[in-house]
């Protein structure tokens, strides 16, 4: 069979197999509305505080009135002794708790800092983060106002006095995610964790169901035919995934689409789609039988996700787990594809990720062939 | 009793003769575990790769850098002449973030006017752009404040009224629980418990399909004289015990190597973590009993484990999700076990504060037992009516 031929078949068994249609054609769309649906908020925001108010001052009122006009904290309750607090939030009832001692505004009027404080679990940092940041903020616009007042009073006037109060300020200006949503940062790469796992394990269970003796196998007498005609429908399967990712998925989800990205982000993740397909072709040829294959296959794409750079950045990871990512496609393409979505991504970058991926498409060619060639060397000649 | 050993022994026998499923039984779990808490051993984000374009060139200026250079988060690798340049350097992944140091601005400061620092960061990442965004207030609020500090006490106030007057009002930010904001603390716990539920109902699942499809069904009744129970129960022992071993040797060995929640006291954790053992073997049960073939339970398996830790709330907080997505996450039985989880290992709660959890459970447990009792139970009469 030529490449035609076995690119011909692969797409009517696709269409055909009950099984494979419904894990590569409905699963990633399943599981690509499911999980990055877990982000819908965008960020997290408003996050329940209570307070001890000890002081029940005008300072101490107006600071709980600025920390619950503030983004990331909403005072959902006023205790009255610390006990209370710490039950709820061993319950989890409130992230936070502020207590603001009966000392809070005499010291400010004594001229000493009026100190307050949050107790915030950080055991999830996902939570504590903006509440701290929040608290953090509020206390430093109330001092910039004191300070500003103190200037005033010696006869300065009230431009200057805030002037005074900042006299340095952070213009911090976040790239590619400009408000810091959770959702910008997280979906792209969930989407396509997602369809690197269904892919490969679709192509491997195939492969598995061949061997098994349960389809007709492939005609193997051309390797490069048998395996780029064989892999190639499922990077296009891939591919059409991306484009309605990209196009549909990803706006429903608050994430902006430019069509003016939509070049480079075809070609990363063709790309990508390629390398992932050779990938899933050259482990179906070490698995023998489909349970093997999904039970191994279940523990890839997790480790795969969280070596690869994505979440927890390159330069933080061990050597080892660093060397160990190099072996999953998408450690070479989900951090570029985010930058080509969300914002600029420079040429070094791209060109990078693109080589890397043609590099790594190109060694499970290699190895494929070779795997191949080494099997039908050890086929017995008949008698 | 009797059945319901030579249930437990047979398995027993059955896992030892199969090489692979005696590797993903004993080592695997460990193995898999250990390179999760590997990715993060580095605990907190360091020597961020840091741009500077200093316009100013200026005593103030190098006083800016000094501090920066001295925050542990960041790591000066190149100072640039042009700040266009910082942006593509970050483009290009060189730079994780950069800083531009206007023109003039010890002349501004002296004048008495504010001045911007302009901060570029990768908030691709929100590990990175949190984090750098926090550090660079943090070192320019105290290089701010020591320019005020050096105006106040120029025009006649003592240091000590100053440094009150510069910051007049001051929330602490108590950090409980995880004081260094260290992520291996934070994430890998709930990713072992993870690994653990979904190896859990990988077993269950196995435990009954997979003898069916190798034609050793009437063997299975005989052993349990008929009885769908005794079937269900003499499965359940053996790896509730491998369950239960798992956990220990998390404890006894992962633990420790990451020196995480040195002070937990194991038979707390044991007796929180046998109703996860229970309800996910019971998951795996009612897996194994519905689908025709082990191909098609592992698919059940693959539905319900695959989204598991996201819908969790480990990480991003269940009441953030949209309503049918918490429904939907409390009834996988890792949402309650790593809300438990969380408070007895790294907010060292007492056990009786988790039995909310432990009830749910529990309840899941029962329910799935009942259930794959029942599927057995009808297949039974079935095929004996038959």
């Amino acid at each position: 069979m030529n490449f035609r031929e076995v690119f011909a078949n692969e797409w009517v068994r696709i269409f055909r197999h009950k099984d494979l249609r419904s894990l590569l054609l409905a699963s990633p769309l399943l599981y690509g509305v499911l999980l990055p649906a877990v982000y819908w908020d965008q960020r997290l925001s408003d996050r329940p505080v209570a307070v001890l108010d000890r002081d029940q001052s005008y300072l101490s009122r107006e600071l709980i009135r600025q920390l619950d006009a503030s983004d990331g904290i909403a005072i959902v309750d006023a205790l009255v002794d610390v006990k209370e607090g710490k039950d709820a939030l061993m319950r989890h009832d409130i992230d936070a708790l502020l207590t603001i001692p009966a000392d809070f505004s005499s010291n400010f009027k004594k001229k000493k800092s009026a100190v307050a404080s949050i107790a915030v679990s950080s055991s999830n940092l996902a939570i504590a983060g903006p509440i701290l940041q929040s608290s953090a903020n509020v206390a430093g616009s109330l001092s910039a106002r004191v300070f500003a007042g103190t200037v005033m009073a010696r006869n300065i006037h009230r431009s200057r006095a805030e002037v005074l109060a900042q006299p340095l300020i952070v213009d911090a200006r976040p790239i590619y995610n400009p408000a810091m949503n959770q959702s910008d940062a997280m979906i792209p790469g969930l989407l396509f964790v997602i369809l690197q796992q269904v892919v490969i394990m679709a192509l491997c269970l195939i492969m598995a169901e061949e061997s098994e003796g349960h389809l007709a196998p492939s005609d193997r007498s051309r390797p490069l035919a048998f395996i780029l005609g064989k892999s190639l429908p499922y990077a296009a399967v891939n591919l059409a995934y991306c484009v309605l990712f990209f196009c549909f998925l990803l706006p429903i989800f608050k994430i902006p689409f430019h069509l003016e990205k939509l070049a480079p982000f075809l070609l990363l993740s063709a790309a990508f789609a390629v390398a992932v397909s050779l990938l899933g072709f050259l482990l179906g040829q070490v698995f023998k039988d489909r349970l093997t294959v999904m039970i191994a296959l279940m523990f890839y794409s997790l480790p795969g996700f969280m070596a690869s750079g994505y979440s927890w950045p390159e330069f933080a990871l061990p050597w080892d787990v660093r060397i160990f990512s190099y072996l999953f496609p998408i450690t070479h393409f989900a951090e570029e594809i985010r930058r080509v979505i969300l914002g600029p991504i420079g040429p070094m970058a791209y060109l990078h990720s693109l080589m890397a991926l043609v590099a790594y498409a190109a060694l499970c060619l290699g190895l494929s062939s070779f795997l191949l060639a080494r099997r039908k060397e050890r086929v017995p000649l008949p008698l | 009793m009797k059945s319901l050993w030579r249930f437990f022994l047979r398995e027993l026998r059955r896992i030892r003769a199969h090489k692979g499923f005696l590797f993903l039984v004993l080592l695997w779990p460990l193995i898999y575990a250990f390179f999760f808490g590997r990715v993060y051993q580095n605990r907190v984000l360091s020597k961020m790769p840091m741009v500077i374009a200093d316009l100013d060139h200026s005593q103030l200026s190098r006083t800016l850098i000094r501090y920066l250079e001295a925050s542990p988060s960041f790591e000066l690798v190149r100072t640039v002449e042009n700040p266009e340049e910082i942006e593509n350097l970050i483009a290009d992944n060189e730079a994780m973030l950069g800083i531009v140091i206007p023109r003039h601005l010890e002349r501004t400061v002296k004048r008495g006017r504010s001045e911007r620092i302009i901060a570029f960061v990768n908030a691709a990442n929100l590990s990175i752009g949190n984090l750098a965004v926090a550090d660079i207030r943090t070192v320019v609020g105290t290089v701010s404040a020591g320019i005020q500090l050096k105006y106040l006490t120029k025009t006649g106030s003592s240091s000590a009224r100053a440094l009150h007057q510069i910051q007049a009002v001051k929330i602490e930010g108590a950090r409980l629980h995880n004081p260094a904001f260290s992520y291996l603390n934070f994430l890998v716990p709930g990713l072992w418990a993870a690994i653990l539920h979904q190896l859990l109902i990988l077993f269950g699942a196995l435990a009954f399909v997979r003898e069916f499809e190798l034609g050793r069904k009437e063997e299975l009744w005989t052993l349990a004289q008929n009885k769908a129970w005794t079937l269900v129960f003499g499965k359940l022992l053996p790896y509730l015990l491998i369950g239960l071993l798992l956990f220990c040797s998390y404890f006894l060995i992962l633990f420790p190597i990451f020196d995480l929640a040195p002070d937990v006291f194991l038979l707390r954790i044991l007796l929180f973590s046998t109703p996860l053992v229970l309800a996910s073997l019971a998951y795996g049960f009612v897996f194994s009993v519905l689908p025709q073939d082990s191909l098609g339970s592992m698919k059940a398996v693959l539905l319900l484990t695959g989204p598991a830790f996201t819908l969790s709330g480990f990480v991003w907080p269940l009441d953030a999700m949209p309503r049918p997505l918490q429904f939907l996450a409390q009834m996988i039985p890792l949402t309650p076990y790593v809300s438990g989880f969380r408070k007895l290992i790294q907010e060292g709660a007492p056990l009786a504060s988790v039995w909310q959890e432990s009830g749910q459970l529990l309840l899941m447990a029962v329910i799935a037992l009942g259930l794959a009792i029942l599927f057995l139970h009808r297949m039974r009469k079935k095929e004996l009516s038959a």
